[in-house]
């Protein structure tokens, strides 16, 4: 192997001139290309990374949007609910109120007049007793 | 890289014969340095992290030529044997020219390490690590790399 060796001492390849010179400054050149798209990469890799948390934030914030929104129409419904039957309430005490006002103006008509149903009413409890023979003591027995 | 960068083309370029190969092997050698730069461990030798990046490069490159060109790696040989009859960027004589012709007849792998021992002088501790194969195990190539070649040259 010593004569193949003394033959291969001269390299039988060859380079284009100044192919070594100048292949730092394209590998550099390389690298820097390189470089950028890891950089890109490493971006996707991140937001591929986060995307699933991001999604996933965005269902929850959506879920509590949508949550959010049937409370406020259900909240609305009931409050309408409550807003009628308070105002039936009031209508009905102003109509109560109407009424006891009409009766006691009536009743003070009457009593103006000399002729109220109240005194009618004991005159014709009073003559009840005595037609039928009841005594005031007797009363309490019944 | 002006301290590796020609001693990872010759021995890429003893691999894939044809210039405009080996630099494109370089290159994707130094993109892959470069993609992988912060998973090197500094348990090994950096020319030996570097040489095992350009290898590896180099014979995925050929295996992928032959691939595209048809070749069977049996076939291999033949091809490569053309390349270097008509590859401008060789002026060996008719005696080196016989020596890569019977270099280029071993098989991928034992090349290598013909090459690696006998043009780069490379210690078997060395290679073991960049070939991931035993001390023993390359000696043994390389001594069948020797006979098969010296063979060769006798015909």
């Amino acid at each position: 192997m010593k004569k193949e060796k003394e033959i291969s001492a001269k390299n039988p390849f060859r380079v284009p001139d100044d192919y070594f010179e100048t292949l730092t400054e394209r590998m550099i050149s390389l690298s820097v290309i390189e470089g950028e798209e890891k950089n890109v990469r490493k971006k996707r890799e991140l937001y591929d990374t986060v995307r699933p948390y991001l999604a996933l934030a965005a269902v929850m914030t959506g879920f509590a949007l949508i949550t959010a929104g049937i409370v406020r129409v259900v909240s609305d419904q009931e409050g309408n609910l409550l807003a009628g039957y308070r105002t039936r309430t009031v209508i009905r005490e102003m109509i109560t109120e109407e009424i006891e006002i009409t009766t006691l103006e009536n009743e003070l008509a009457e009593y103006m007049s000399g002729n109220t149903s109240a005194d009618n009413a004991e005159d014709d409890f009073y003559e009840s007793m005595v037609i039928e023979n009841i005594e005031e003591t007797d009363i309490y027995d019944l | 890289m002006d301290k590796y960068g020609s001693r990872l083309y010759w021995h890429i370029r003893r691999i894939v014969i044809v210039h405009d190969d080996a630099d494109d092997v370089l290159q994707n050698t130094f993109i892959n340095i470069w993609k992988n730069i912060d998973g090197f461990r500094n348990d090994s030798a950096f020319y030996t992290w570097l040489y095992t990046i350009a290898t590896r490069e180099a014979l995925t490159y050929i295996r992928k030529k032959a691939k595209n060109n048809n070749i069977s790696l049996d076939e291999l040989d033949n091809f490569f044997t053309a390349s270097v009859e008509g590859d401008t960027w060789f002026d060996g004589d008719e005696a080196e020219r016989k020596l890569q012709n019977a270099i280029l007849k071993l098989p991928d792998k034992q090349r290598v390490v013909f090459n690696m021992k006998y043009y780069d002088d490379m210690t078997y501790e060395e290679m073991s690590k960049i070939l991931d194969t035993s001390q023993g195990a390359l000696k043994a190539s390389y001594h069948h790399a020797v006979k098969k070649i010296e063979r060769f040259l006798q015909e």
